[in-house]
Parts: C-alpha cells; structure tokens; sequence
C-alpha cells in the first residue's frame, strides 16, 4: 500500500505553484523583455520577416483548430456510439471510403483535422479510416475546391483532379495502413473524461485538451515553417519547371517545406510559372496531407513513431498518385 | 487556485487574439477577411478559459467540504489507468490539473512576440529577395481600365498589365499607385506591395521601377505615386519588370491594410 502511494506520487507530482511562476514570468518578461526582444529580433530583417511569417501561420490556423476542437469535443462528449458504429463500421474496407467521402463535408484546414482524427480513433474508429479522414478533409472540402477554382479560372479540369487525386491518396492510404500499419506505431489519443462527468464537462475539458495540445504542436511546426520559408528560395525550384518527373517532385517536396495552408496553396501553385500542371497538383495534393507543420502535430497526437512511418508513406503514395491523374486527365 | 494553467494560457491567448483583431494590426499578419473568424476564436478562447476557472474554483469549494471523501479517475483506452487518490486534497486537480499538456506552453511564445514586439508587415527585405520579376496573373484576359484622370490601381495589376499584357491597356493613361520602396542595388528604387491570398505565409511581391526621379527614399517608405506607363525593356513577360514613368510623389503613412488581395 505504501509502495502504491510512492507511485502514485511520481505519477502525479505535488501541484506546483503554477500561479506564482506564470506571475514572475510575466513580470520578468515585462521588464526586461522588450529590451532582450528588440535586440535580437527588432534589428535584424531576415528575423523579423521569420517572426512576421511565424504570427501569421499560427493566427491563421487558429479559426480553422478551433473548428476541428470544437467537432472533436462533439466527438467525444455527444455523439454516441451506435451513431458512430452506424456511419463508420469496423470493418476498415468499407469505413476507408465512405470516411475519405465525409471528409468532403468538413470546411477545414489540416491543421484541425489532427486533433479530429484523434478523438475518432478514441471513440473505436478503425485508425485507418479515421487517417483516411484526417487527409481527405483538407483536401477536398468545398472551400478547397472554390479557392482552387478561383486561382485556375481558365481550367476547371485541375479541381477535378484535385479531388480525384486527394480522394484516392486519402482512401489508398487508408487502406494500405489498415493492411499493414501495426497498432503499436499508433498512440491512440486517451479519452478525457473523470468518471462522473456530466457530458459538458467532458466536451469542456475535450475542447481544452485538443486545442491547449494542437495550438502547441501548432506553434512548433509554424517555427520551422517559417524557418524554412525565409531560409528557402523558391527561385531554386526554377531551374527545374520544364523537366516531367523531377518537377513534380520538386513541387512536392516545396509543398512539405512551404507548409502553405489548403485553403491558399492552390494560389501559390497557380504562381509558381513555368511547371506544368502535374507538378502544380502535386504542390495541392502533397501540402494539406503531408508538410512540415503537420508532421510535427501528429507526431505530437499520435507519436513520433508513427509520425515519421505515416509522412513517408503519404508522401509516396500522393505523388504516385499525383504522376497517375496528372497524366491521365491533365 | 490557478492550478488550471491550461486555462489561464487560454484567457491570455485569446484575449491578444480579440486585442490584435479588434485594435490592432491583424492586417500585418493575414487578410481582413478573416477578421470574423479570428473573433470568434478568440472569444471561444476566453470564454472556454474562463469557464474553466470558474469550474476550478467552484470546485475547489465542493472538495473542501468533502474533505476526508475518495475520488477516483478513470482513464478509457489503449493506456487504461485507474487512478486511486487516497488524498482528498488533491480530488480537484485530479480534475483539471492533469490535463494541461506541456507543449500548450509554447502559445507564450507567439503572444509574447505579439504584445512585445509586434512583427511588422512584409516589406522591402522580402520584396528584394523574390526579384522584380511579375508573378504570372491566372488570366491573361485583361479589361480596359476604369474611367477617371488619373485612375487609381492596384500595385499588383499595374504590374501585371505592364508585363503580361504589355501595357495595352496602360498606354496613354495617367495612373496613381500605393506602395512602398524597395531600393535597387544600383541606386533608384522599385514601388512595391505584397500581395497575400490567406496568410503572410503565401507572399507575392510585385515591383515597378521607378522611372524620372532622382530621389531616394528609405526602405519600406510608403508612397502614393502618380505617373504614366513606360513599356519594359524586354518582350519576354517571364523575365521582363514593370516601370512607370513618375509625375509626382506623396510619402505617407502605412496603410491599415498593408497587403493587397
């Protein structure tokens, strides 16, 4: 019994006086941090285009997280678990597809769409359709799907395969993960709920959690999207736009750096002149699956083991898939 | 009391969220359309804190008078946990306490760089570094220019006429810009503006020289500029600048709304 009480100190460490430390953080900060801001960040060009950039990904992300949190919160706390055996069955052949669809429906970033993911897979959905989820929603959803129409006014026929290529790389994905993704790579988010909560509560604390935990990670990956957005010079991706394969490729790979979110990458892609129209769609399929500030939220949410195993093979996956429609219909 | 620190970060975020969208210059980082998204999050943020706080204080007094009483927590899933807490004082945190993961720490940082030192809209250092070449516009159809002597323009449809259209619709008109200096490494300047599409992450620059004027301003000088069409030196829109002969120019402040769209 003693033994027990030892470890459940370690476990759960006496409270530490949060209010005292947040208190003197910020006094010290305002004292002296303006000073120790303005030197290294106020003097410097290239540091404060960084922090501008840096601001400007984790303030544009925040509607589209608190949206998803919100979802996920309703996840969690309200809907119940016939309704979600109902839509998405545990058998993942048919959960896959009919979750790359329902990803259709959800006007979201991919930032969100994590922490969603997340409490899916905490209600009992088979991972690899809540995955197939996770990629297909910021891919395809309707505002998606306008602002690529908008950006490409003369060629309707790159949001048709924009959705087409998204939807296939979100639901082969899912399919491949549910044929040889092993459980253990997975961290399964835990459920927050105390025994006895009201359902409130439980939508209360679920809402904190993931938006506390994804605004986080968020942070994180905005520093290195910022990073590598001031530190990389798209005009080195010039001298590769008239070569077929390695173009694509190229844009691929620009996507994961640049960590543009979904709902503008297709006006990025439409600037960048000189690829062709298969390596534009691989810039808009690659970007709101796999980037930068993504594989630092799911490693976050679901474990570094399954972050690195999941961006690779996302990655394969949508350009295969990108080389197939593009030269199919594009 | 405060042992919600999840809380608390979301009091403070979400109140530099409504601060930064309500008063200040949210324009610098993304565009306007966003301001009411940006409300209604903010305002979620401290609404959800708050009601946290409340929660925690509540009851913090519940657990007082129950004092002496077991609570137990019970965690569902893959990594199921049963929890015992022998100790009645620590029922509450139980609660809340434990769920404030870590990394939610790291929201000070953007805060702190908001209210310490806000970072200010793109300029001349990044318009240098993407070259006065003019980005190509998603439609080559180009319409004839409102009326008006002179008619005011977008920096950025300037450029595109200028360059992708070859000034067909330019020629002969009198034209008033807004922007702001970019210098040219050999002497003269480039009148400039970024445009965004969502977020300052997704920047184009567009930059006309500045043709007839022999004075220099500092960078990032913002500039009302009047002046008539001046073709660029080659055909060839993929390498060729924009240039503008100047009549007049009015150094003012910076816009609230420094991106174009």
């Amino acid at each position: 019994m003693a033994d027990r009480a030892a470890r459940e100190r370690v476990r759960n460490p006496p409270p530490r006086p949060v209010g005292l430390i947040l208190l003197t953080a910020v006094i010290g900060v305002a004292l002296v941090g303006r000073d120790v801001f303005t030197f290294s960040v106020g003097s410097n060009e290239a540091i404060q285009t960084w922090s501008t950039i840096f601001v400007a990904i984790t303030i544009q992300a925040l509607p589209f997280l608190g949206l998803g949190v919100i979802v996920s919160g309703a996840i969690a706390a309200f809907v119940s678990d016939r309704v979600i055996q109902r839509t998405l069955p545990r058998r993942p052949s048919v959960a896959v597809p009919v979750a790359g669809v329902l990803g259709a429906a959800l006007p979201g970033c991919e930032c969100g769409s994590v922490p969603l993911a997340g409490r899916l897979m905490a209600r009992g959905v088979a991972p690899s359709a809540a995955l197939t989820f996770m990629l297909s929603s910021p891919a395809i959803n309707p505002v998606v799907l306008v602002a690529t129409a908008v950006a490409f006014p003369q060629q309707p026929v790159v949001v048709v395969a924009r959705f087409a290529a998204s939807l296939c790389a979100a639901v082969v994905i899912g399919l491949l993960w549910a044929r040889w993704g092993r459980a253990e790579w997975l961290q399964v988010p835990r459920r927050v709920h105390a025994h006895g909560d009201s359902r409130l509560q439980t939508f209360r604390l679920t809402v904190q959690y993931d938006f506390l935990q994804s605004a986080g990670f968020l942070v994180v990956g905005g520093f290195f999207a910022a990073t590598l957005n001031v530190a990389v010079d798209p005009s080195w991706s010039l001298t590769v736009a008239g070569v077929p394969v390695v173009s694509v490729l190229v844009l691929a790979v620009l996507a994961v750096l640049l960590a543009v979110c979904s709902e503008a990458d297709a006006f990025v892609a439409a600037s960048l002149t000189g690829f062709s129209l298969t390596a534009k769609l691989a810039f808009m399929v690659v970007g709101p699956a796999v980037d930068i500030k993504l594989i630092v939220m799911q490693a976050g949410t679901f474990g570094r083991r399954f972050a690195l195993r999941f961006a690779s093979l996302t990655f394969v996956v949508a350009v295969a898939i990108v080389l197939l429609v593009g030269g199919l219909i594009l | 009391m405060m042992r919600n620190a999840g809380a608390a970060i979301l009091v403070v975020a979400g109140g530099v969220v409504l601060q930064l969208t309500l008063f200040g210059e949210f324009q610098n980082y993304v565009k306007a359309g966003h301001r009411p998204w940006l409300l209604a999050v903010g305002a979620g943020m401290v609404l959800l804190g708050i009601a946290g706080l409340v929660h925690e204080i509540r009851n913090a007094g519940v657990s007082k008078a129950a004092a002496g009483s077991r609570a137990v927590v019970r965690t569902h899933g893959p990594f199921r946990t049963e929890l015992s807490i022998d100790d009645a004082q620590h029922s509450d945190e139980a609660h809340d306490h434990a769920r404030v993961p870590g990394v939610a720490w790291l929201l000070c940082v953007p805060v702190f760089l908001v209210l310490l030192v806000p970072p200010p809209a793109l300029g001349a250092f990044t318009a240098g570094r993407s070259g006065a070449t003019v980005p190509q516009p998603s439609t080559a159809n180009f319409d004839a220019l409102p009326q008006g002597d002179p008619v005011q323009l977008q920096v950025h449809d300037y450029a595109e006429r200028a360059v992708w259209d070859r000034g067909r619709t330019l020629t002969g008109r009198t034209v008033v810009l807004t922007g702001f200096v970019t210098p040219k490494q050999e002497g003269g300047w480039y009148l400039t503006r970024v445009r965004i599409s969502c977020c300052a992450a997704d920047s184009k620059s567009y930059l006309i020289e500045a043709l007839g004027t022999s004075r220099d301003y500092p960078a990032n000088t913002w500039l009302h500029v009047t002046g008539r069409f001046a073709p660029s030196t080659t055909s060839d829109p993929h390498l060729a600048t924009a240039r503008l002969d100047v009549v007049n120019v009015l150094p003012i402040e910076q816009p609230e709304a420094p991106y174009e769209q």
